[in-house]
């Protein structure tokens, strides 16, 4: 195999003597301009949300750049060493969750983690990145219309790790890894009738389960209980939603102003420092802040798009494409959930909520971004 | 090859416009409901926001401190915490009530029943014990019980105990007063709460206040007049005598004569007023202004200056007591022996009821009541104490000769404690008669003459020689002049006077030649065969005076050379009274 590659940024910002000194490196300057604008603004607001906490803030940072370091690593890769080392990586990926039920770490009665109480970390996130890979590696050199073999081979990549992660139990982050896989396989080439009709399956199954009461006992409540929140009473859910839609809607169109929110900062607004920080953003900066905000992730989703469509190849297109898709998804999900339209389900706001994996997880499927985009083929 | 992938770019093309179709339906789904949130419902939700931390809150007043007139605290309020509930998130299944019970020292069944006749009336709030110990609320908290709450209260604490009990008295649980000062005070004392607007976090802590609407008026210091050193040693020494004779009770006041100022009020039984099972009325009713009693002898100083008044009566004149008794209509007058001829000063250190009675029919009964009445007999001393009794002094008209007379020895009329000490003070004071104050006199009342001063000096000195050679003389302090008489009444019951309950009385007055300090002792039926007031009550006054007059630092006016001349000096009444009183005067003088 005799791939030539050129270093190659598009589209950058910044002076050009700049912009190539950081593409020899294989960053992408207008994506890691945007990451860092969304991280800056998030530790600003992570400061809010935790009561201006300076060690909360800083525990971030050093995430945040540790993070930035294993975006950077993967960025050195090229699409063609990350795509050979895709099978090992997802079933390196399957065989840590497949140690979960023995070894785990049992945290609230739901072994998600590996490691001890203090240092530990899920499988599950590996998954996040993993299975999309592996999915893009499967379809990578399949025909359009996509054929049932390859349709047969996708759902088996994805329901494995998904029974998997459902079982530890985690129900929220297998349909959201589950989800990755289903994007990709649309991208992919899916028919369109085996959409449809898939989709209609789903919506029957769901509602006769939810009606029959199909499942055992202990699943049906696992499942109202996701609906309702993750693992709080429904009651404690609906406060906490009616909480948060105070925040937002008090804050108004300018916001109370930055460290003024009276819910967020004298802890009326549950998790203002992870899921519902989006909250904080609403009360503070108002409506407008909540659009800046928005506009910057949409930003970021147009350049992912961008490196999808400019992808020289299959599984990188492929790639690219349900990487970027699956992050708005992310944000979005998060933002119905804090402004009352979803249930709330555990699900951070991504690059802006404390926590350590959520944005180690992102910046490395940013990486593989800025791996797609400046190792490019020359055909 | 180059057709096939043109294809799937242009397919990866079409379905990522799909995606951004579902995606951009996302968006305006997330951009209507924030429209919708933070500019059309805004004003709503603003106000939702504003319920949640803003807080109009009550400010607690402090209650005043009660301090003597030294500064010392007498009662003080301190922080506490108690113990409440609410009934509708109680779970008597818990087995911790159990232990919750036994912390706090109730009945565990008492309180289930209690729990569940409140749940049942759908009330939102049970205490379940008030004003508990620190360490015991550690313990509450420990136990983490759903629906167990606390809340900050104050607690009047009493520094000085049983021994200043009955005039600080006590507040109930909620802090109001109900006996004593902390009644009589109690708009001073209590102030007025106020309140303020907060904002508060979701656990209910104040965060920050925003504006007081309402100042909070903390409670007033009231200082009293009592001087706690004295009240001290008055309690010591009242206790102790009661104990000594078996006495039902008893009470003592020490009043400085100069300002009017109630230096000391103790009463036996007493009650420990910061535990609450010792509040019952017999023990907590302050005896020295609640209950009335016949004067008895005690009066007859005033019935001799009533006399010497009326101007019909002088030092000098000689009564006929012989033969010790008196036949009235209805009644017979006695003295304990036949003294034959007296003169006045003598029927007073004598204690003669003969005498006395002669003196008042001698000067008509109007007479005696119009110089009794401006003693203010009959009336309350308005100390502002609660509860305090006026006495009763019937009219002249309704008083036939036997009354005339009886009232002439302290029967037939009734007094106070604290009357009978400010009637006392009246003589030290050489007849000015000065308001009864509880609280400390910044500024002295002029007070008002209800005495010749002649009448009050020549009665101080007769009540001086009761004293040194009459029945009074357990009543004497080496180094002082002391001036004072005994009383020994008879208890009034439904059968008449009784022969075994007595009254044991003493009133008296010190330093004769510059009086500071007048007491008055009072022991309520001494039960062990000796009663009399000069054997009772007699030596309790001196103990205390004595005590009194050291602490306050007042120069002893009772030197050798002093105390030789005034033996003489007793026989004032006898021609040569005007020439020793002024040697004694300058040796006095002299000496001091």
């Amino acid at each position: 195999m005799s791939y030539s590659y050129q270093k190659y940024g598009a589209l950058s910002q910044g002076s050009p003597s700049m912009r190539r000194a950081l593409t020899r490196f294989n960053i992408d300057v207008p994506l890691l301009f945007l990451v860092s604008l969304v991280l800056i603004l998030g530790l600003f607001i992570l400061y809010s949300a935790s009561s201006q906490s300076v060690e909360t803030t800083f525990k971030q940072i050093i995430r945040i750049l540790f993070g930035l370091l294993i975006m950077w690593l993967i960025a050195l890769a090229s699409p063609i060493t990350l795509k050979r080392w895709t099978p090992v990586i997802f079933l390196f990926g399957l065989f840590l969750l497949a140690l979960v039920p023995f070894f785990g770490v049992e945290v609230n009665g739901a072994k998600r983690w590996l490691g001890t109480p203090s240092v530990r970390f899920q499988p599950s996130e590996i998954m996040k990145l993993a299975l999309p890979m592996m999915v893009a590696w499967l379809l990578a050199g399949a025909r359009l219309p996509l054929q049932f073999k390859h349709l047969f081979m996708g759902l088996i990549v994805i329901g494995i790790p998904t029974y998997l992660i459902y079982s530890e139990p985690d129900l929220g982050t297998s349909l959201l890894v589950a989800l990755s896989g289903l994007i990709l396989l649309f991208l992919a080439g899916l028919r369109w009738w085996i959409i449809i009709l898939t989709a209609i399956a789903m919506a029957i199954s769901v509602w006769a389960i939810l009606e029959y009461r199909l499942l055992p006992e202990y699943q049906m409540k696992r499942i109202e209980t996701f609906l309702s929140s993750d693992s709080k009473d429904l009651k404690n859910a609906l406060w906490q939603s009616r909480q948060s839609e105070i925040a937002i809607g008090s804050g108004g169109v300018y916001g109370k102003g930055y460290l003024q929110g009276t819910q967020s900062q004298h802890g009326f607004l549950p998790e203002a420092e992870t899921d519902f920080i989006f909250a904080l953003v609403g009360e503070e900066f108002g409506l407008a802040g909540a659009l800046i905000l928005l506009m910057l992730y949409l930003l970021i989703l147009f350049r992912g798009l961008l490196i999808a469509t400019s992808a020289k190849d299959t599984y990188s297109r492929l790639l690219a494409g349900t990487l970027s898709v699956i992050f708005i998804v992310y944000v979005c999900i998060n933002m119905l959930m804090v402004s009352g339209m979803l249930p709330v389900v555990g699900l951070p706001l991504p690059m802006i909520s404390f926590g350590g994996t959520s944005v180690v997880t992102i910046l490395a499927s940013f990486g593989i971004l800025m791996s797609i985009q400046t190792h490019k083929k020359l055909i | 090859m180059t057709r096939e992938s043109n294809r799937l770019i242009k397919e990866l093309g079409r379905r990522r416009q799909v995606v951004l179709f579902v995606l951009s339906i996302l968006f305006v789904a997330l951009f209507a409901r924030a429209t919708f949130l933070q500019v059309y419902q805004y004003e709503f939700l603003s106000k939702q926001s504003a319920a949640r931390h803003l807080r109009i809150i009550p400010t607690h007043a402090y209650r005043g401190m009660v301090v003597d007139r030294r500064g010392q605290p007498l009662a003080v309020s301190t922080p506490i915490q108690s113990v409440w509930l609410n009934p509708q998130k109680a779970d008597l299944k818990d087995p911790k009530w159990r232990v919750l019970a036994k912390t706090l020292g109730i009945k565990h069944k008492t309180l289930t029943k209690r729990i569940k006749i409140h749940a049942r009336r759908k009330s939102q709030f049970m205490y379940v014990k008030r004003q508990v110990r620190p360490g015991l609320i550690k313990k509450t908290k420990k136990l983490g019980l759903g629906g167990v709450h606390l809340l900050k209260e104050y607690k009047r604490h009493y520094p000085a105990g049983e021994v200043a009990a009955h005039i600080v008295g006590f507040t109930n649980v909620d802090d109001v007063g109900q006996e004593g000062v902390e009644l009589a005070y109690n708009s001073d004392l209590s102030g007025l709460a106020g309140s303020r607007k907060v904002t508060r976090d979701g656990v209910g802590h104040i965060v920050e206040t925003i504006e007081n609407i309402r100042p909070t008026l903390h409670g007033k210091l009231v200082k009293l007049s009592i001087d706690k050193r004295l009240q001290y040693i008055a309690y010591r020494a009242l206790k102790g005598a009661v104990q000594k004779a078996q006495a039902k009770s008893g009470s003592l006041i020490i009043l400085d004569v100069q300002t009017g100022e109630v230096l000391a009020m103790v009463n036996r039984p007493s009650y420990n007023p910061n535990d609450r099972k010792q509040y019952h009325g017999d023990k907590y009713r302050n005896r020295a202004v609640t209950d009335i009693f016949e004067p008895g002898s005690t009066i007859k100083p005033f019935l001799i200056a009533a006399a010497l008044q009326s101007g019909k009566v002088t030092s000098r004149t000689l009564i006929n007591t012989h033969p010790g008794e008196l036949q009235l209509a209805g009644l017979k007058v006695k003295d304990s022996k036949d003294y034959g001829i007296l003169n006045v000063a003598n029927i007073l250190s004598k204690s003669s009821n003969v005498g006395t009675s002669k003196l008042a029919l001698k000067i008509g009964s109007s007479t005696v009541w119009k110089y009794y009445k401006a003693l203010g007999l009959g009336q309350s001393t308005k100390s502002g104490f609660p509860g305090e009794s006026s006495g009763t002094l019937n009219h002249y008209k309704h008083w036939n000769q036997a009354e005339t007379a009886t009232h002439s020895y302290g029967y037939g009329l009734s007094m106070t404690a604290l009357k009978l000490v400010q009637a006392y003070s009246i003589i030290a004071n050489g007849g000015i008669s000065r308001p009864v104050s509880i609280l400390k006199v910044e500024k002295n009342v002029p007070g008002k003459r209800v005495m010749t001063p002649r009448a009050a000096y020549q009665i101080k000195r007769m009540l001086e020689k009761v004293v040194v050679t009459g029945t009074g003389q357990l009543a004497s302090v080496s180094g002082y002049r002391v001036a004072g008489k005994t009383g020994t009444v008879r208890v009034l019951t439904s059968k008449g006077y009784s022969n075994k309950r007595h009254i044991a009385l003493f009133a008296g007055l010190a330093p004769v030649s510059k009086p500071k300090l007048a007491i008055v002792v009072i022991v309520n039926e001494p039960g062990n065969n000796v009663y009399y007031g000069g054997k009772v009550a007699a030596p309790v006054f001196a103990e205390v005076m004595r005590d009194s007059l050291r602490i306050l630092n007042i120069s002893p006016d009772k030197l050798s050379l002093v105390q030789s001349k005034i033996i003489p000096l007793n026989k004032a009444s006898t021609g040569k009274a005007v020439k020793t009183r002024q040697i004694a005067k300058q040796g006095v003088n002299r000496r001091l």
